[in-house]
Parts: structure tokens; sequence; C-alpha cells
């Protein structure tokens, strides 16, 4: 009997053996994959957490006077906060506020998960500028780009004109201004902060019309100009009664995203002024519209395959936008203010018109005729009066670190 | 006549056929319990495992492309905007700027290749200026568009059966994972930041 | 005898344990299954919850609707695989110590949560946010 037990028990121990083995590399491949589905979890709770951070930064710029003043009236101002709980158990986040300039500033947050012994961590960072000049827009430049933390004029494979007839105006640029494989026709100065690079290109700068004074004494190119062009603010979505948002709104114009592209399916001549909230923009493919007063959208407009016609009927009009303009295979004709609240970018066969001017922070401009009309009164009557109310705060690159 | 010597013999040197049979059959039902429990434990691990590698290439698939995508300036593919429209799919691959890059216009392509999912990156540029990298729809002074440049290509997960891009404002990525007859549907949903 | 033989009893109680120690290790094996769908679906549940809130920051402030929202599935057909998903949006006016505040202060908390029924338990996944009104 002794033996008997003796073959059981040998290979009951050795399979028992394998056996536990067996189990041992299940439960690790188990709790490997449990860790690593709870980690991705936390690792995308922590980013949205940073992302509030990031929300509660800019307000309180808007709505914080300490951080506020610092953010508007210093070049290096560092304000931090954090919350430890956060929105919801077991989250925190810490906040920095960066002047990197006047009324720019870079926002870097870091968004903490706890979830058991182990800790997820993601960090944002936003560039944001706001655009404070108040009063009246008093440049002569048809186009202008202008800071704080300014982009540059780009203009390349393109002809830009300045139309006689009208008031006297160039291009100012806050930043640099390269023209290359290009012929530039200006009825005044073109002025840069920065550097001016001219490159297989014509610039055409306007003599003088004598007698001078009080004549026109003709028009200069000048890089590193030394006073800063500062984009005028503009009161796209205030709580007043003048802000773009509330005219719209008056006039029933006030649209998400979704509900414009739908109405865009049965309309294509607009009265009025039109508001586009939410992050979608405007898209018009394939189209031809008909603007009579002015489209105003929170996210960008692109235009692609159109014909696009902005007119000055009564009141402001033009195309304005917190993010981006894009313009592609496109001949539009816009008569009033374009104001880009980041970039604007014509390129591919475009004819671009404007009866009033550009002011954006950035200009990026390929393959397309322009050609200017400079109004002032119709930028201004745009503008209305600039920043009254709380002017929107814009944002720049937003870079998800880690 | 002592029995004692004869049985202690007995039981030193023999077994009654009782004793073998008993003594066989606990041990064949033994190791056949032993037997069936470890068939049972290596598909087990075998299926977690396999769940696990399933899991693990979705998990990775839709953070990349979710990551890079809410990253992105302009997105160039075309998508419908639901999932139903059979006169208009929803592509198996979508092409959009790098915004990670600020000094050089890259793009970023995801697309299903068989049951790879592989994601490489571009550039275009004009034959006159190879240097000079420029946007996918730039277009030169006879209105030719630019070449496109592969830089890199790789393989960043597999056993991918299914991949779908649409949606209006925000991307919809739809996945389907299948591997040794087990499958995994995940889903979700990316707004591009920097639009 | 005894030094060198096993009883009855001994050998019962040998297979005895020998029989639970099989079965607690193939009730782990069916466990493990458990586990690794539970496992699937909080990163499914969770992907959703990113869906749901990168929905909602799209909107612009003023159209994000603030209260609690109530639980809708993700789809109310059966065969759809996130059939068994739910999600809730919940949103609140905060103050700047993240604290509820009655009146609209400009910065909302954006909550979601994803329900699912793991066996008959039930399991959530919340992602938060907030959102400013610029």
């Amino acid at each position: 009997m002794k033996n008997e037990n003796g073959y059981a028990l040998v290979s009951v121990v050795v399979i028992m053996t394998v056996l536990m083995a067996i189990l041992f590399y299940l439960a690790d491949a188990l709790f490997s994959e449990m860790a690593i589905s709870r980690n991705q979890k936390s690792a995308t709770v922590s980013f949205h957490l940073a992302e509030g951070g990031v929300q509660e930064a800019i307000w309180r710029i808007q709505n914080d006077a300490t951080t506020r003043n610092t953010f508007l009236n210093t070049t290096n101002g560092l304000t931090n906060f954090s919350h430890n709980p956060g929105p919801i158990a077991n989250s925190s986040y810490t906040v920095a506020i960066q002047n990197t300039a006047k009324a720019a500033a870079t926002i870097s947050v870091t968004g903490f998960y706890q979830i058991g012994g182990k800790q997820a961590q993601r960090r944002i960072t936003l560039n944001v500028i706001q655009a404070t000049a108040t009063g009246t827009y008093d440049y002569d430049a048809g186009l202008f780009v202008g800071g704080p933390n300014p982009g540059d004029v780009y203009i390349h494979n393109m002809t830009v004109s300045f139309g006689s007839g009208y008031d006297r105006a160039g291009i100012m640029s806050g930043g640099d201004i390269d023209i290359g494989n290009a012929t530039v026709s200006v009825r005044k100065d073109i002025l840069a902060n920065g550097d001016i690079d001219v490159h297989n290109a014509t610039v055409n700068l306007p003599p003088p019309v004598p007698p001078v004074p009080p004549g026109f004494p003709g028009g200069v190119q000048q890089e590193n100009y030394p006073t800063d062009f500062l984009l005028p603010g503009i009161d796209v979505n205030g709580s007043g009664p003048n802000s773009y948002k509330s005219l719209a709104q008056a006039q029933g114009h006030y649209y998400t995203s979704a509900q414009f592209k739908t109405l865009l399916k049965s309309q294509s001549t607009f009265n009025g002024i039109y508001y586009v909230s939410g992050s979608g923009g405007v898209t018009i493919k394939n189209k031809n519209v008909t603007f009579n007063g002015a489209l105003v959208s929170e996210g960008s407009i692109s235009f692609t395959n159109a014909n696009v016609d902005v007119n000055h009927t009564s009141g402001p009009s033009g195309l304005i936008t917190l993010a981006n303009l894009n313009i592609t295979n496109v001949n539009i004709n816009v008569e009033g203010l374009i104001y880009v609240g980041v970039q604007s970018a014509a390129s591919t066969n475009a004819n671009i018109t404007v009866t009033g001017a550009i002011l954006t922070h950035d200009f990026y401009g390929n393959n397309a005729n322009l050609t200017i009309n400079f109004n002032k009164e119709w930028v201004n009557e745009a503008l209305q009066g600039g920043a009254t109310q709380t002017p929107v705060i814009q944002m720049q690159h937003w870079e998800e670190e880690y | 006549m002592s029995k004692s010597p004869h049985l202690k013999v007995i039981f030193k040197k023999g077994f009654t056929l009782l004793e073998v049979l008993t003594a066989a059959a606990i041990a064949f039902v033994l190791l056949t319990a032993l037997y069936t429990t470890f068939v049972a434990g290596t598909r087990s691990y075998r299926s977690t495992v396999n769940q696990a590698e399933l899991a693990q290439n979705g998990r990775i698939a839709l953070e990349r492309i979710s990551r890079d995508i809410r990253q992105t300036d302009e997105i160039v593919t075309t998508i419908p905007p639901t999932k139903d429209d059979l006169l208009n799919p929803p592509p198996n691959k979508i092409l959009f700027q790098d915004g990670h890059s600020t000094t050089s216009i890259r793009y970023i392509e995801y697309r299903q290749d068989g049951n790879l999912l592989k994601r490489r990156t571009l550039h275009y540029s004009f034959s006159s200026s190879p240097s000079t990298w420029v946007l996918w729809n730039a277009q030169d002074q006879f209105n030719n568009p630019p070449t496109e440049h592969q830089d890199s290509e790789e393989i960043k997960a597999d056993k991918i059966s299914s991949l779908k891009f649409y949606g209006s404002n925000i991307v919809t990525i739809d996945l389907v994972i299948n591997g040794s007859n087990q499958t995994i549907y995940l889903k979700t949903e990316a707004l591009a930041r920097n639009i | 005898m005894k030094k060198q033989a096993f009883t009855l009893i001994e050998v019962i109680v040998a297979i005895g344990i020998f029989v639970m120690t099989i079965l607690g290790i193939i009730s782990f094996f069916g466990y493990s299954a458990q586990v690794n769908r539970f496992s699937k679906n909080i990163t499914v549940a969770s992907n959703l919850a990113q869906a749901t809130i990168d929905e909602n920051i799209s909107k612009s402030y003023d159209q994000i609707t603030v209260g609690n929202g109530t639980r809708t599935r993700f789809s109310a057909d059966q065969a759809d695989p996130y059939y068994g998903y739910e999600k809730k949006v919940d949103v609140t006016y905060v103050d700047q110590n993240l604290n509820a505040a009655g009146t609209n202060t400009g910065l909302i908390k954006i909550v979601c949560t994803i329900y699912w029924f793991e066996g008959a338990s039930e399991k959530n996944v919340q992602v938060a946010t907030l959102k400013s009104d610029f």
C-alpha cells in the first residue's frame, strides 16, 4: 500500500505543481491586465481634470481681480493655484499662469487622479492672449497683424494690391513680413516690428504726391518698427447689448455649429448678423453664399470651392472668428472687417477682395490674389469701439505635453 | 502453525487483487480529475492572455489616435457625419496635420491595413523647392498640387478587424479587435482642440 | 503497522483535501474570465466617458444644460455592443473653491458617469472637467 500511495502522491504532486504554475501565470496576467485597464482609466480622468484646470485659469483671468491684473499688466507675472481635492473624489490639479508678454500668458496645468496607491498625471499647456486695445482703429493698414504674441505676414505666390479711390493704406505686422515670389503694391507703408524679407518679389511703394507738405510724402518700408502693433479688442460674446452675440440673438440669428450647418443646406443668403457658437465653427464647401451683414463664429470659418460675398448694407459687416479663417479655392468679396483671432490662411487659388481691412493675429497667404480697398470707417463700425465689455480671450496652441 | 509469519510475508511481498484494483481506480480518478483541471487551466490561461492582448491593442490604438487628433490643426480627410449612411460610408483611414509640429508642416495618417493599424508621417512639397514643406492643398503657379512624401511608417497595433472614422464636429473612432474567436468593441470621440 | 501504512481515514481525508483544492483552482479559472471581462469593460467605459465629455465641451458655454442629467442608454438595440452601458451628465455652477454655487458664476463643472452591470453589481467610471464662459 505504501508503494501505491507513493505513485499517486508523486504524480499528484507533480501535476499540482504544474497547475500552480499555470495559476500563478494566469493570476499575473489577470492582475496586470486589471492594472493596465485601471491605469488607462486614471490617465483619461487626469487628462480631463487638467483641461478643467485650464478652463478655471481662463475664468480667473476674466473674473478674479488679482489674476486679471497680473495677466493684463505684467510682462512676466506668475499666478499659481491648485485644488486638492478637485472636482471629484481622488482628484486634484495644479495650475500656473505665466505671462509671456502683457495680456499674453501660457497656462500650464497638471491633473492628478489617485487610484489605490498610484497616481496618474497628465499635463496640458495653452497659450492665451487678449486683445484689449480700446478706442478706434487708427492704423492705416489694410492688412494688419497685431499682438500680443503676434504671428507674421507670409505672402507667397501672390498678387497683393490696394485699390485706388479708397483711403491710403499699407501692410503692418507685429511680427515679421515674408514676401516671396509675389507682387505687392501698397498705397502707404509696409511696417514690421520684426524683419522684412523680400525675395524674388516686387514691392511697389507709392511715390510722394507733391507738394510735400501737405501732400503725401510717399510710402516707406521699415522693419524693426519701434511701436508695437496691437490687435484691437472686439466684443464678440460679452453679455452687454452691443456684443455680436447679443445683436445676433436679438435678430434671432444665434446658432450652434450643427444648427448652422443644417441651415446652410436650405439657405444661401443671410441678412443681418449671424452668430455661430461652439468650437465646430462654420464650414462652407462647394456652395455660393451671400452675407448681407456679418458672420461671427467662435470656432473656425472655412471656405472651400465657394463664392462668398459679404456685403455692407447697414450696420457692421464682415467675417469675425475667434479661431482660424481658411480660404481654399474661393472667390471671396468682403465689405467690412475680416477679424481673425488666431490665424488666417489664404491659399490655393483664392481671389480675395476686401473693402475694409483684414485684422488678424497671423496671415499666411499662398497662391492668391488679394485686393484691399481700405475703408477705416467700416472697420471701426465693425469693431464698435473695441473692447468695451470684457473682451474675449483667444486661445493659441493647445498642447498635451504628456 | 504460527499464522503471523506467513501473513507478514504476504504483506511485505505482494498485494491482493482488490488492493491493486482499488489503488488503480483511485489513481485513475485522481489523474483524470487533474488532467481535466489542467486542460481547463491552460484553456483559461490562453483565453485570458488572448483577451488581454486584444484589449491592449485596442487601448493603444484608441489612445494614440485620439491623442494625435486632439492636437491637430487641420483634418484633411472628409469624414461622413454618421456611420450609417450607405452612400457615404466612414473611411478606415484619416489624414490630418501634426499639431505638435510648430516649425514645419507635417501630416499624420492612421489607416487600417489588413488587420494592422499603421501610422505614417508625410509632408508635401513642390519639386522646385523640395525643402519647403507646404500645405496639402497648396498650388504652385501652374495650379499643380504638391507631391506627397512619406517620412515614416510604423505598425501601432494588430488584430484590428474594423476601424471607422465619422462625425461632424468631433471625430468618432470606432474600433473592432478580433482574434482567436474573441471580439472586443471599443469606441471613443476626440475633439481637435487646435482647429 | 501504523508506521508503515495509511489508514483508510487518512486516505479519504487526503483525497478530500485534494478535491477541494482542485475545485478551488477550477473556480479560480472560472473567476478569471469574469475579472478579465471586468477589466475590458472598464476600458470600454472609460473610452465612452471620454467620448461623452468631449461631446459636451465641444458645445459653447451657454448651450450646456445645467443640472442633473438623466441616465441614458447608449443604444436601444440589444445587439449593439454598447447596449449595456448608460451615461449620465451632471453640470453644476461652481465658484473658485469648486463648491456648488446657486447662480451662473461663469464656471461649470461637468461630470460624466458611465454605468454598467458586472453580473448583478453595478459599476461606474466617472470623468470630470470644468468649462468657463469666456
